[in-house]
């Protein structure tokens, strides 16, 4: 056994008998409560949004307000929430999970730092200065001033940054001798997610940092710079769904994780979920076209190209998941004897678990509504049919937010106890939550993809503005619909968020057994000793 | 350890889930096809 | 189990893995397939673009300068008794609703030296402009822009989109079905494009 400088950083969880290494519990700790509350803003955006879209001659809210408020959910749940998250989880995955140590704690904490101070400035823009050019932030359309771009470009540089810390932990847990072998599934998956991460965060520099220059005409820098919009359409696209693929695979390891802690699931066959994972890091970069599928300037052998064949590997790593996790939790059933008919095994599955109901949900509605409605939208001639009305939402709320956000919500509901050590303080609001959640954004979904369909367009605060008679009456019921599953998801995220927020701080706190771990396994050098003699 | 010569499907529920998702995806797909031909013809 | 260590996880696949394998990947191949059939049988999206250069002393770019040009000789203009009201030496042209959009007949715009007609549609802040009149059953080539930021085109009650950027010219070619029993269309602006009117953004097209 090697001792190691860090080897009295340690506790013992006495549940799954993990090492935690505690500097790193506290940064898992920042980050994961930082994106609550960023949650917590994008919440009370969607519920100011969905209410004025579905009712939108009872004008909630003023339209400068809408479309403000419109920006702010977005870059708060598809930016904020969504990688704060990620990195918590990256840290997590890191340490724990292998039982080794995070490296450079203070870098770490200093890139907590400018990710914070880059939200906030981003927030800052958004509602003290009225920026309003949504997520997207297509040029000619401007920020009011630098400090939206400033704020991205700095958070993304955090963001990029712990993905190397990650990276290099996992080289440090082999070399120090913490751990040993091929990495587990659900660490190795978010190695994809880093890996993708990356590109993606590269890619925005290629975005952000042009149109952050460009800015600076505002603070009275002027550097003769000129975006031009089709170049920025393709490189934000470059940055925004490579963004989600990261989304993809750090959900799918999640799903893994879930099948594992609630009904002890294993994967059927590992070596074809890590082909996979793979997958999904060769053929996601390219597959970007299909947002610019409408778009002048691109030859259509191009896009063509782009979205089929390398979108499709990483569909096919989907479907490869979405069959290999029902198996694995199938045959985690019936070892424990339910083997009747076809179904006892999910009949008999812990559907009042938190953890296994949300995984349900999740991988049901990314499945079957999110994966499908995004392939077909992706068709170079169908995209014509679905570009830029309200499909596009409903699509992606029933991935992003029905499959990723639900899939973090319900893991967090395991991981407060296990990495953060305080127990849920109500088990039984967590019973119903993803269920609350998964009807209300049912709704939404669906009542934006048919209203969509009828021809609604995203991103509108009034469309009786247009004039009378432009849309059907089907379309302002459908719209309804979007403002009551609106209220409803929201209450469901109300549940979390309380329910998350009261356990950090105020659950009963799990002891842990605080004792020196050593690395386990003989380090690289020792075995390079070995060898030699 | 290795199944390779199993004549059984070790997974059916979960076969019969898959099987269902693909006929989902496969129908959705083409009836946006034909909600297209509405307006675009194919020469 | 996901968070511990396989021993060796490289194993063959069962019969029902590689069953499913060999559908999805024949599924992928399928539709792979579907786009580019679908070129083979005439949808095209588009095939031409053209970029347009910015002309700062005038502070326009090429496509406003045709689209003016374009306006002034086949605008419809507002009658009195039969003759041209002129308004500071410029003829005052008919327009259509609360933006004032110019109404243009496409039939009187001849065709060109490739045989079709060529229309010019912009999208501003907050219109599309002009109405067209078209005709069943004609074949038109549509070019659309915008002035200043980027809007969607959005044709309803069909429900075709397609994105206006400034400084590109996206030619679609379009036309009324000669059974189209429709005689008014909407053109809807689906990309954000200003807090004060994006929603108000409209333009129309009618069929005679």
């Amino acid at each position: 056994m090697n001792g190691n400088k860090f080897s009295n950083q340690f506790r013992t969880c006495e549940a799954t008998g993990l090492k935690v290494h505690l500097p790193a519990q506290k940064l898992f700790w920042v980050n994961a409560v930082s994106a609550v509350v960023f949650l917590l803003v994008g919440a009370i955006m969607a519920i100011m949004v969905a209410l004025t879209r579905g009712f939108p001659s009872a004008h909630i809210i003023t339209d400068s307000m809408f479309y403000q408020f419109l920006t702010a959910h977005g870059t708060n749940m598809l930016v904020f929430w969504i990688v704060f998250f990620e990195m918590a989880g990256l840290i997590f995955g890191a340490t724990a999970i292998l039982g080794s140590r995070f490296p450079a704690i203070k870098l770490a904490w200093f890139n907590w730092i400018i990710m914070i101070i880059g939200a906030i400035m981003v927030n800052y823009s958004i509602f003290w200065e009225g920026t309003d050019v949504m997520f997207t932030a297509y040029p000619p359309l401007a920020a009011k001033s630098p400090f939206f771009y400033l704020g991205i470009v700095l958070f993304a540089v955090g963001a990029l940054i712990y993905c190397f810390q990650f990276l290099i932990a996992l080289v440090i847990a082999k070399k120090e001798g913490w751990h040993e072998g091929s990495l587990p599934l659900f660490t190795f998956a978010l190695v994809t997610a880093a890996i993708i991460a990356i590109f993606t965060l590269l890619m925005g520099a290629i975005t952000f940092v042009p149109a952050l220059l460009f800015s600076l005409k505002d603070w009275g820098l002027d550097l003769g710079i000129n975006i031009d919009p089709a170049v920025f359409r393709l490189t934000f696209w470059g940055f925004g769904h490579s963004a989600q693929q990261i989304n993809l695979a750090a959900m799918v390891g999640i799903w893994y994780l879930l099948g594992t802690l609630t009904v002890g699931a294993q994967p059927v066959n590992e070596k074809l979920s890590r082909w996979a994972f793979f997958l999904y890091i060769i053929a996601i970069n390219l597959g970007s076209i299909h947002h610019l599928l409408v778009d002048p300037a691109l030859k259509s052998t191009y896009k063509i190209f782009n979205t089929t064949y390398l979108m499709y590997a990483a569909v096919i790593g989907s479907l490869i998941h979405a069959v290999s996790i029902p198996a694995a939790i199938e045959v985690a059933q019936r070892k424990k004897g339910y083997t009747k008919g076809l179904f006892q095994w999910l009949r008999k599955a812990p559907w009042s678990d938190p953890g296994f109901s949300g995984l349900a949900i999740s991988l049901v509605m990314f499945g079957f509504i999110g994966g499908v409605t995004g392939v077909v939208m992706s068709v170079e001639q169908l995209n014509i049919l679905h570009h830029n009305n309200l499909r596009v939402p409903g699509h992606f709320h029933a991935t992003v937010v029905a499959g990723t956000s639900l899939a973090f919500m319900v893991v967090a509901y395991k991981l407060i106890p296990l990495a953060l050590q305080r127990k849920i303080v109500s088990e039984k609001m967590a019973k119903i939550q993803p269920y609350v959640f998964g009807i209300g954004i049912l709704m939404v979904i669906v009542g934006m993809t048919f209203a969509g369909i009828m021809g609604v367009p995203r991103r509108s605060w009034d469309i009786n503005s247009l004039g009378a008679n432009i849309f059907s009456s089907g379309a302002y019921s459908m719209l309804v619909l979007v403002g009551i599953g609106g209220v409803v998801a929201f209450i469901g995220l109300l549940m979390f968020i309380v329910n998350a927020v009261l356990s950090v701080f105020f659950g009963k706190k799990i002891p842990s057994k605080i004792e020196i771990h050593n690395p386990p396994y003989e380090t690289a050098s020792a075995k390079a000793v070995t060898a030699e003699s | 350890m290795s199944n390779h010569d199993e004549k059984e499907i070790k997974t059916p529920g979960t076969f019969v889930l898959a099987i269902i998702f693909l006929v989902w995806f496969i129908v959705i797909y083409f009836v946006q096809w034909l909600a297209l031909s509405d307006v675009w013809n194919l020469n | 189990m996901a968070i511990f260590t396989p021993k060796n996880w490289w194993k063959p696949l069962h019969r029902g893995e590689k069953i499913w394998v060999y559908v999805i990947i024949g599924w992928g191949i399928i539709m792979t397939v579907m786009m580019p059939l679908g070129h083979f049988w005439g949808q095209n999206v588009s095939q031409t673009t053209y970029k347009y250069k910015f002309n700062p002393e005038k502070g326009i770019n090429e496509f406003e300068t045709i689209f003016n040009n374009f306006i002034n000789k086949y605008a419809e203009k507002e009658l009195v008794d039969g003759k041209v009201v002129i308004v500071e030496g410029k003829p005052k042209l008919k327009t259509e609703g609360p933006s004032m959009i110019p109404i243009v007949d496409a039939s009187i715009v001849p065709k060109s030296s490739d045989g079709y007609v060529h229309l010019f549609l912009a999208a501003q802040t907050y219109r599309f402009s002009p109405i067209f009149k078209l005709e069943r059953g004609k074949e038109y080539k549509i070019h659309i822009s915008s002035f200043d930021v980027q809007h969607g085109f959005s044709l309803q009650p069909l429900n075709i989109n397609y994105q206006a950027l400034p400084g590109y010219d996206f030619v679609i070619t379009m036309k009324p079905r000669s059974d189209e029993k429709l005689k008014v269309f909407n053109i809807v602006c689906n990309e954000f494009c200003g807090s004060s009117g994006h929603h108000t953004m409209i333009g129309k097209m009618y069929v005679k």
